[in-house]
């Protein structure tokens, strides 16, 4: 996905779900070391994968993103909950998601 | 408004007599929880050897060495009566914490198997 | 009826000059966070054997001051008395950096140079009692920072830079613990 697409996207997919405008957006950029496993917990967010992702699975309980991967009919580009990551190099690897953080709905009134 | 809906939550166990702790988080719109079981792709495993350490809200509702076969229900049980009734649980910062541990049985022969934790929860229908 | 918890987050260090980012999620029933503290542990410098003189474990040991001529990895200069007279200053050891971000501000609402130990904590003792003045013996109480940050911010934001295996010019593995104290509603 790219990351124009991704901001398009994001917007209206919260609006969907209900969230409308209660969300923080952040862009992240892993530095995977050669045949790292990186479990991300993304419970109550959203991770868009944006840009290219080769030599990388990215699986979590919405499906599956992997380029080598012939068993599936479809990659996901939006992960949920638990997120597992494997760098399938044996050298650096670069990952690239916008994550989506739903706000707490509780308001206080602390603000110095 | 208020609706049921039913969250599952899996570990994975891949060494045997090995312990596995994981944390999930409710959605954010989740007011109770009202019930729960687990289940697995081997029940027999699950059965024999399993026991499991339960925490909602950090406040422990099934203690270590708690059998899992306590928590399951067969096919003999209809669906609606399955879950173990908590009462009604307010999920707090809505984590769940199952602490899983695996040992020997004589009656089985390790696999690697999945231990799932399903929880009966009711939600507001509205964010 | 509000509470104080504490949320911990390990921050595992195993490269010379490594920089981690992390994210901190607060619990949905958080009011709002008050404090901050860290903690660490060294878990293995075993890789540090080739240099000539043994590392001063950071977590215990004082840093012995600049120019004792071990002519290891800790100051180089030219050679001084082993017995560093009481009066002196001694520098601490900087093991990183550590800052934290809310979401809901700019700039960091706590940013902090992580020591291991005081190597101070003799400072002014002629007493020449024979009693070693260590951190875990004549140690002051600690506290944690205190802050206030809107826990509206559901996530928080940080980054820890190494400094220690950086100045000895070696990989060493060590833990950071950043303690977060939050007040929530039971």
């Amino acid at each position: 996905m790219t990351i124009n697409l991704a901001l398009e996207y994001i917007p209206r997919r919260m609006q969907e779900l209900g969230y409308r405008a209660d969300y923080y957006i952040r862009f992240r950029h892993f530095v995977l070391q050669p045949s790292e496993e990186l479990i991300l917990d993304a419970d109550n967010q959203f991770f868009y994968l944006v840009e290219e992702a080769e030599n990388v699975k990215v699986e979590s309980e919405t499906g599956i993103f992997d380029l080598s991967d012939t068993t599936t009919n479809e990659m996901q580009y939006e992960h949920q909950n638990k997120i597992h990551i494997t760098n399938y190099l044996s050298g650096i690897n670069h990952l690239r998601f916008i994550q989506v953080i739903p706000k707490h709905k509780i308001k206080t009134t602390i603000k110095n | 408004m208020l609706k049921a809906t039913k969250k599952r939550f899996d570990i994975k166990i891949l060494v045997a007599n090995s312990s596995v702790s994981d944390t999930f988080e409710l959605d954010k719109n989740i007011v109770k929880v009202h019930g729960i079981l687990v289940t697995s792709d081997k029940d027999d495993l699950l059965y024999y050897r399993g026991t499991q350490k339960v925490e909602i809200n950090k406040e422990e509702f099934f203690p270590e060495n708690y059998e899992s076969k306590l928590l399951m229900s067969g096919i003999n049980v209809a669906p609606k009566q399955r879950y173990y009734d908590l009462g009604g649980v307010a999920p707090g910062n809505g984590l769940v914490k199952i602490s899983y541990k695996d040992l020997d049985d004589g009656r089985t022969v390790f696999a690697p198997y999945r231990v799932s934790l399903y929880l009966d929860c009711e939600m507001e229908d509205e964010l | 009826m509000m509470k104080e918890q504490v949320i911990i987050t390990k921050i595992s260090i195993k490269r010379k000059g490594e920089r981690k980012h992390f994210q901190i999620k607060l619990p949905k029933n958080t009011k709002f966070i008050v404090g901050v503290e860290y903690g660490g542990r060294l878990i293995d410098h075993s890789d540090a054997v080739v240099i000539r003189t043994p590392l001063p474990d950071p977590f215990t040991d004082p840093i012995p001051p600049v120019g004792t001529g071990t002519g290891g990895a800790v100051g180089t200069g030219s050679s001084g008395a082993t017995d560093t007279p009481t009066a002196f200053f001694k520098r601490n050891q900087l093991i990183g950096e550590l800052k934290l971000q809310s979401c809901e501000e700019s700039n960091w609402f706590f940013s902090v140079d992580v020591f291991a130990s005081d190597a101070n904590l003799g400072l002014g003792d002629f007493s020449q009692s024979g009693f070693p003045i260590k951190d875990y013996t004549h140690g002051n109480k600690r506290t944690e920072e205190i802050v206030k940050v809107d826990a509206e911010s559901t996530i928080i934001q940080g980054w820890y830079l190494d400094s220690f295996g950086k100045s000895q010019k070696v990989d060493i593995k060590y833990e950071v613990n950043v303690y977060v104290w939050i007040n929530v509603e039971e």
